[in-house]
């Protein structure tokens, strides 16, 4: 039999496992017959964890050590402004590390995001092993597209802390074309929509039979259903204020039932027109219990969300000229993505390709069952599909007066390399200090540093006579590695590009070893 | 020529004599621009195998075109025969024996070649090649050198290997499946076959006077206008020429050699004006401009069966009724040349249609669906004529 290999959808909200049975992917139940997993993690005071439905179950009254949206934050800077954005709206606090990264303060000690990830995944391996009856070790894990090297980087160590061999970062609206179009023979232009817990990323793929390839990507790593929330939560808090003349969302408590219950009336409002948001003994103001009670319409979250949806529907434009093509030339729209159940959301969607999306794509799974495909044709003895996915972002280094010069294109097929030579500016300059740029603009400044190595020991010259050759190459999974050569001495140095991920080696070896502790312990108690 | 599968693997350039060819051999002749392979040919032409590599053989025989010596880059690439030691001692690495060695021969003979190849040869279509064609074989090109593949085994050093040519592969339909930048791609390569610009591009720290580096640069592009002469890229050439007059005025050849070459200038732009006249048709659909631009070009060189049949649809599909006449003879003409093409038999039937001559239309119509059976529109046409 064909090794096992589990596609994951590694949500913002909620995960989802799939595996491969026969030809057919299939999502894997969790006892209760649950289907996806509430990728919220939550601390006990003797630092052993819960994970899925029992940690989100107790967030309220434990809002502070409950960590959820830990994907909103992985693989970034502390001082980025959605880092900035998260400490203000989450109850749980949130440090800088050691190497500018955020981590996660609870009971006095400070968690690297990607251990908070890793716990989500190990709980995803034990949900398939106990549905599978065997152990399972290899994975393909799938991010946004939209997703940086850094944020690719850290996920991929936060499967190998939870004791996962990932075969392949592959990109949601990727992994959701593939169980859109497998087996099917389609010659077929599609453009995959996907709005989910925190991000927006949109796709255009050309299927042509068995492969499928990304024509262009786009995306905000920092636009979902929490952001709807946060509408939400927002107006109702204010209709509060104004009349108690006090803000919820300074009682953690308060702020964390308020979240529950914003969620809970946007899923309703996408069926009915009115729903009513009832928390009784909501806050305390002046000695004096207080009580929410509230009916939200569906006009009403329309009214504040629609600018969220345009700013979606912008992007999608922006795609479609990237990939060349003309509206007309889209022949399905396919919705990813729980926020995709809202029905403005559709229609909106409708509208610009003047098409109804397709039916057959469930909106919850149908990323992991791509992923679970993808992994089980990476292990055949000849992979019968053909992936050719691209990267969103270009690549480029800071050169002479601030400029950024691009190596890698945006959009470019995955994997890549790309190569230039580079010279010293001053006379007698011994080393050149290489500076690893993610962007757009021609401006290094611009654009974000991803990381930088300085090479060393050039040999003594005028200014412009030593050759330093620079090599980026973009792997299957989307993370950089750059090397750069000096061409006369011969040296070389390269790094995979960390900057961000900010897990060395030994650290992210230590947790796993920790993890393996605990898993023997597991095992042991259980006997 | 004994057989005729020798004949496909030689190439072929035309010489400047066209007197005495029939239509056919002439437009065989137009096809042949500069040097091309026999194989790359074909598919420029509207006849069977065999019957282009006979009107070949008479277009030779007529002293209008010659054999040429495969060209040398070609006759560098190393043989499958010499990987043949390289493999036997993988053969020993139980782990790569895995690796069928039929594909690991087709990684090393395509990473041997890399660097001499240009982005057409490294995907393995001919230079004309449709964009449908190139991406059919893109994709199969990619699907085959894809570090995927084997992504189950252990790729051991043919996982680097396997991403440089996938790298090359994605760079070379990076720029041809752009039509802009490909046309760009298309003038640089012509400009570069001889390689005229390296011996003035190298001694660059050398630092000359002014002037006198300018009489010689005017010397270079001489000499890369008479090589591109040669190849019968003349848009090249005459660029080049004017460019050796414009940088040393005093020189009297430089401005004859450009003068010689306006004519044939001529002719090159125009076919490039119909190509872009075909271009804004699929794009803004039938318009007045367009037919003038493709008058343009017919007057400029009369002969050209493609810009005879394209004029023709224009008028017809503008419906101007006292040019159809024109239309008729044109259609006539080109449908003569391009004896295979459904299109212009079908277009001629439209003609006679607007003549009111039916019995000639049903002849034409018929004779559409004779070149290709499935063609609806003659189907539909012929229908409603039989129905009168």
């Amino acid at each position: 039999m064909a090794e096992i290999v589990l596609g994951i959808d590694l949500g913002t909200t909620y995960s989802c496992v799939a595996v491969m049975e026969g030809n057919t992917p299939r999502v894997l139940e969790q006892k209760g017959g649950y289907r996806t997993l509430p990728s919220v993690v939550a601390f006990n005071p003797d630092t052993s964890s819960m994970v899925g439905h029992i940690a989100k179950r107790q967030a309220v009254t434990n809002a502070e050590n409950t960590i959820y949206s830990a994907k909103r934050l992985i693989g970034r800077n502390f001082q980025s402004s959605e880092v900035e954005k998260a400490v203000k709206s989450v109850p749980y606090k949130i440090v800088q590390g050691p190497n500018r990264d955020p981590r996660i303060h609870v009971f006095g000690k400070n968690y690297p995001i990607q251990e908070i990830s890793a716990l989500v995944l190990k709980q995803i391996k034990a949900i398939a092993e106990e549905a599978l009856h065997v152990k399972v070790e290899k994975a393909v894990i799938t991010v946004p597209a939209y997703f940086s090297d850094g944020q690719r980087q850290a996920t991929k160590d936060a499967g190998v802390i939870a004791g996962l061999e990932v075969l392949r970062i592959v990109n949601e609206p990727t992994a959701a074309a593939l169980a859109f179009g497998f087996q099917k023979k389609l010659q077929k232009k599609v453009a995959v929509y996907d709005l989910g817990g925190g991000t927006f990323d949109i796709s255009v793929l050309d299927i042509s039979s068995d492969a499928f390839e990304v024509l262009a990507t786009a995306g905000n790593t920092y636009l979902g259903g929490e952001d709807f929330d946060q509408k939400i939560i927002e107006f109702v808090a204010n209709n509060f204020e104004n009349e108690h003349s006090f803000d919820l969302k300074q009682d953690k408590m308060a702020l964390q039932r308020l979240k529950d219950a914003a969620e809970s009336a946007k899923c309703q409002l996408s069926s009915t027109l009115e729903t009513e948001i009832n928390l009784p003994f909501v806050t305390t103001v002046k000695g004096e219990s207080k009580h929410l009670k509230t009916s939200l319409q569906r006009v009403d979250l329309e009214r504040l969300t629609e600018s969220l949806i345009d700013e979606t529907i912008k992007i999608c434009g922006s795609a479609l000229d990237m990939a060349a093509l003309k509206i007309a030339d889209i022949d399905d729209v396919i919705l990813v993505g729980g926020m995709t159940r809202m029905p403005l959301v559709q229609q909106k969607v409708k509208e610009f390709f003047g098409k109804i999306p397709a039916k057959n794509v469930h909106p919850d799974e149908a990323v992991a069952l791509g992923a679970a495909i993808l992994g089980q044709t990476l292990m055949q003895e000849e992979a019968p599909i053909m992936l050719l996915d691209v990267t969103p972002f270009s690549l480029g280094i800071r050169t002479a007066g601030g400029f950024s010069t691009t190596l890698i294109q945006k959009n470019s097929t995955i994997p890549t390399e790309q190569s230039h030579v580079f010279t010293t500016v001053t006379d007698g300059q011994r080393s050149v200090k290489i500076q690893v740029l993610q962007g757009e603009s021609r401006l290094a400044s611009d654009n974000s540093l991803l990381g930088e190595f300085t090479l060393t020991d050039i040999p003594e010259d005028k200014a412009g006579v030593p050759e330093v050759e620079v090599s980026f190459s973009i792997d299957s999974n989307g993370i950089v590695q750059v090397s750069a050569k000096d061409r006369k001495s011969k040296k070389e140095q390269s790094i995979v590009v960390t900057a961000t991920s900010t897990l060395s080696d030994e650290e992210r070896e230590q947790l796993s070893l920790e993890f393996e502790k605990s898993d023997e312990l597991g095992i042991k108690a259980s006997k | 020529m004994s057989h005729p599968s020798d004949a496909l693997q030689k190439r072929v350039a035309p010489k400047d004599i066209t007197e005495g060819l029939t239509a056919e051999e002439y437009f065989l002749w137009s096809r042949l621009q500069s040097e091309i392979d026999v194989k790359d040919l074909l598919p420029l032409c509207p006849w069977s195998e065999d019957e282009t590599l006979k009107k070949l053989e008479s277009l030779i025989q007529k002293n209008s075109a010659q054999w040429v010596a495969a060209s040398s880059k070609k006759n560098s690439f190393k043989s499958s025969a010499d990987f043949s030691n390289v493999l036997d001692e993988e053969d020993k690495n139980p782990e790569l024996k895995k690796l069928d060695r039929e594909f690991r021969l087709s990684v090393l003979v395509k990473e041997s070649e890399l660097e001499k190849l240009n982005h057409y040869e490294i995907l393995e279509v001919y230079a004309r090649a449709t964009e449908k064609e190139l991406k059919e074989s893109y994709l199969k090109i990619s699907k085959k050198f894809h570090p995927d593949r084997f992504f189950s085994k252990n790729l051991g050093a043919y996982k680097k290997k396997l991403d440089l040519i996938f790298s090359k592969i994605q760079k070379a339909y990076g720029v041809l499946k752009n039509p802009i930048e490909r046309k760009a791609y298309d003038q640089r390569l012509s400009i570069q076959s001889p390689s005229p610009e390296t011996p003035a591009a190298k001694p660059k720290k050398k630092i000359l006077d002014p002037e006198i580096q300018k009489i010689g640069k005017a010397e270079h592009y001489y000499k890369a206008g008479l090589a591109q002469q040669k190849e019968r890229n003349y848009l090249a050439a005459g660029n080049s020429f004017a460019l050796a007059f414009q940088m040393n005025p005093s020189r009297d050849i430089y401005k004859k050699a450009y003068e010689q070459m306006k004519p044939l200038m001529a002719k090159e732009k125009g076919k490039q004006t119909l190509e872009n006249a075909k271009i804004k048709f699929e794009n803004l659909g039938a318009s007045k401009e367009i037919l003038s631009m493709v008058e343009e070009v017919l007057h400029s060189d009369p002969g050209l069966a493609d810009a005879q049949l394209f004029s023709g649809k224009l008028i017809l599909d503008l419906g101007i009724t006292e040019r159809v006449r024109d239309a008729k003879e044109r259609l006539l003409r080109a449908k003569a040349v391009l004896s295979k093409d459904p299109e212009a038999s079908f277009q001629l039937g439209r003609a006679y249609l607007a003549l009111g001559d039916f019995k000639a239309a049903e002849k034409e119509f018929e004779e559409t669906l004779k070149r290709n059976p499935s063609h609806l529109l003659a189907k539909k046409q012929l229908d409603k004529l039989q129905d009168r």
